[in-house]
């Protein structure tokens, strides 16, 4: 019988700043104007179990996504966020383990982080669109953080994949892996070649990974649906046994 | 209905070179004894980089050691990846041909074109492109074993007029198949006249009945890419029977269970680049719902124990009953999966096979020869040796 491919990641060392959620009430959000830039890569990152805390498999071979989004019609109004995520599993289907979140409009991120987790941080945010290519560039204090491009686009018939989020959140119980799968609905998607020109050592939040291959960016636009909060996980146990199903948690 | 067995090669973590020698060679030593129990085939597939799911980059070697220990069992030589990254062709054919002289006229040739980004990627193959690879693949290899001079130029390879040698045995040539996953390929199998390789658990039974009769009905008008038709269906399902039903349940699941674990870890083409020829998840995403078989079949202590809907798993009952159910919805053939990453020991795959052989195998006796039911059906333009 196998040795079990599981995280060994201690959550109580991550090197990002971990959201205190009071509750996991939340309706679901629709935002409207929604433009998605999403770029993998394969990253070297030595021992790959070391990425994610137990309850996590990795995904082979080792990859992450960066994500960038332009939103224009939101209850905060317009606002834009960059992702830098690290591809596991929960169970069967891949996660995208976030590491880091960098928005650029306060009551956005103040409503995100504590309404869904997001280990956000403000930042300077640039979203262009052009015909030679998309664009998204990150800043903090006048230094570059982020700067990921998709280059040449072509218009594609497909419905790109976009794994849920994973967030790492203070609960009243501890710590927790609290899952986040917004609907995204495109109404037009482009493909065009990866590029991660900038990627800071602080967007990792101290998790050692270096893009060694270029995968794909595809850039969509349509609407997003950040969800109601569903499950969330005990880091230390295995799926089966440490889900909390906030659904039937609610149910009398 | 007839009866194989399936081989993936998975070997267990920690990888040891010793654990990876033993799954190969008890592998063999099963194939080895399906023949003497009357299994009719034995199919090995070809995959690149998948730890410890797949640890058989090279089936014509396994087949071979396979075909020298053996005389009858028939030897599927699947699923060849038909992209010219992984192999040219020419390599496809010639290496199947020679598999074919060694084991007397034995080879069964699968065919596909791969669903994850860890072998595509690591080959370094465009996704877009490999359903036209595996057109003209499909095309041209028949013709290359029967043809004396062969020159082809496509999309995917070119070259000027050859002779690939060494023909095979079987006259014209050996049985041609393909991996029934995403939807529509049952249509590109009919299509072309080739059998259809079905995965037990990438779908209900009722989906499994359309997909079948859809298949059947584009079969009938159909341009062979050989030099015949093989109109069967052959499917690939999970095999451990146990005269204790509780046994056999729970190391069947067991079996599902450790297979789908292993096979989620590896990116898939889909989750990880967006192409238009890979719409849906492909053969790992089939096999991954099996993982929800153990929720599907647990039972409240004071029920009978269930083995989900089609795979032979549970006592000798349990499988005849699952057997009628696909012969039902138009199967011919199935092929058992033994193991999974040593979930089992080879002593209870082994004892496995012979229960099933003596219990479940004689309520299906075929009356037909051993090779397989294929209608000729020869096109003009076809004809064996023409330029």
């Amino acid at each position: 019988m196998s040795d079990r491919l599981s995280g060994t990641m201690d959550l109580a060392r991550v090197g990002w700043d971990v959201p205190t959620l009071a509750s996991l009430d939340r309706p679901e959000l629709a935002l409207g104007k929604v433009e998605l830039l999403q770029v993998m890569y394969e990253i070297r990152c030595g021992e790959m179990t070391d990425l994610m805390p137990y309850a996590l498999q990795p995904s082979i071979p080792a990859s992450a996504t960066w994500l960038g989004m332009r939103c224009d019609e939101s209850p905060w109004g317009p606002f834009r966020m960059a992702l830098t995520r690290i591809t596991g599993r929960s169970g069967i289907r891949p996660r995208g383990l976030v590491t880091s979140a960098y928005v650029d409009n306060p009551d956005a991120a103040r409503e995100l982080r504590d309404g869904w987790g997001y280990p956000i941080t403000h930042a300077d945010i640039r979203f262009r669109a052009a015909y030679e290519g998309i664009a998204v560039t990150v800043s903090r204090d006048g230094d570059p953080v982020l700067d990921l491009r998709l280059i040449d686009p072509e218009v594609v018939r497909i419905t790109p994949y976009v794994s849920a989020n994973i967030h790492v959140v203070d609960l009243p119980e501890g710590r927790r892996l609290l899952q986040v799968d917004p609907d995204i609905e495109f109404t037009e998607v482009q493909r065009g070649r990866p590029e991660l020109r900038v990627f800071a050592p602080e967007a990792a939040a101290g998790a050692r990974i270096e893009p060694v291959h270029p995968i794909h960016a595809v850039y969509g636009v349509g609407t997003i649906s950040l969800p109601r909060l569903r499950w969330y996980f005990d880091p230390d146990r295995s799926l089966a046994e440490g889900t909390t199903d906030l659904a039937k948690a609610a149910r009398p | 209905m007839k009866f194989g067995v399936f081989f993936e090669l998975s070997v267990p973590r920690p990888f040891t070179r010793e654990a990876e020698r033993k799954s190969i060679f008890d592998s063999i030593e099963q194939a080895v004894l399906a023949e003497e129990l009357g299994f009719d085939q034995c199919w090995n597939v070809e995959h690149h980089f998948l730890e410890e799911y797949s640890h058989s980059s090279a089936p014509e070697m396994f087949l071979t050691a396979v075909a020298m220990k053996t005389s009858k069992i028939r030897l599927g030589h699947g699923i060849a990846v038909c992209v010219p990254e992984f192999s040219h062709p020419v390599r496809l054919a010639e290496r199947a041909a020679m598999l074919d002289i060694l084991s007397n006229g034995r080879v069964e040739f699968g065919t596909g074109r791969s669903s994850t980004w860890l072998e595509l990627g690591g080959m370094g193959a465009d996704p877009d492109a490999t359903k036209k690879s595996w057109s003209e693949f499909v095309d041209s290899i028949p013709k290359m074993w029967t043809q004396d001079r062969f020159s082809f130029s496509g999309a995917s390879f070119s070259m000027p007029e050859r002779n690939v040698l060494p023909k095979p045995v079987q006259d014209p040539h050996p049985p041609l198949w393909v991996a029934v996953t995403a939807p529509g390929t049952e249509l590109d199998a009919g299509e072309r006249g080739l059998g259809m390789l079905n995965l037990s658990f990438s779908a209900p039974l009722t989906v499994q009945e359309r997909k079948i009769a859809d298949y059947r009905h584009r079969i009938q008008n159909c341009e062979p890419a050989g030099l015949f038709v093989n109109d069967q269906v052959n499917v690939i399902n999970w095999m451990h029977v146990h005269t204790d039903r509780d046994i056999g349940i729970e190391r069947g699941l067991r079996l599902g269970d450790t297979f789908s674990y292993i096979a989620a870890q590896v990116l898939e083409l889909k989750e990880a680049y967006p192409s238009t020829t890979y719409p849906r998840p492909g053969l790992l995403s089939g096999l991954r719902a099996d993982a929800t078989v153990r929720k599907e079949s647990a039972a409240a202590p004071t029920e009978r124990k269930k083995a989900p809907e089609g795979l032979l798993i549970g006592d000798p009952s349990d499988a005849i009953e699952a057997i009628k159910r696909w012969e039902s919805v138009g199967a011919d053939r199935i092929m058992c999966l033994l193991n999974a990453s040593d979930a089992l020991t080879h002593e209870e795959v082994c004892d496995s096979m012979r229960l099933f052989a003596a219990e479940v195998m004689p309520h299906f006796q075929d009356d037909s020869d051993s090779g397989p039911v294929m209608e000729v059906n020869m096109r003009n333009d076809l004809k064996v040796g023409a330029a």
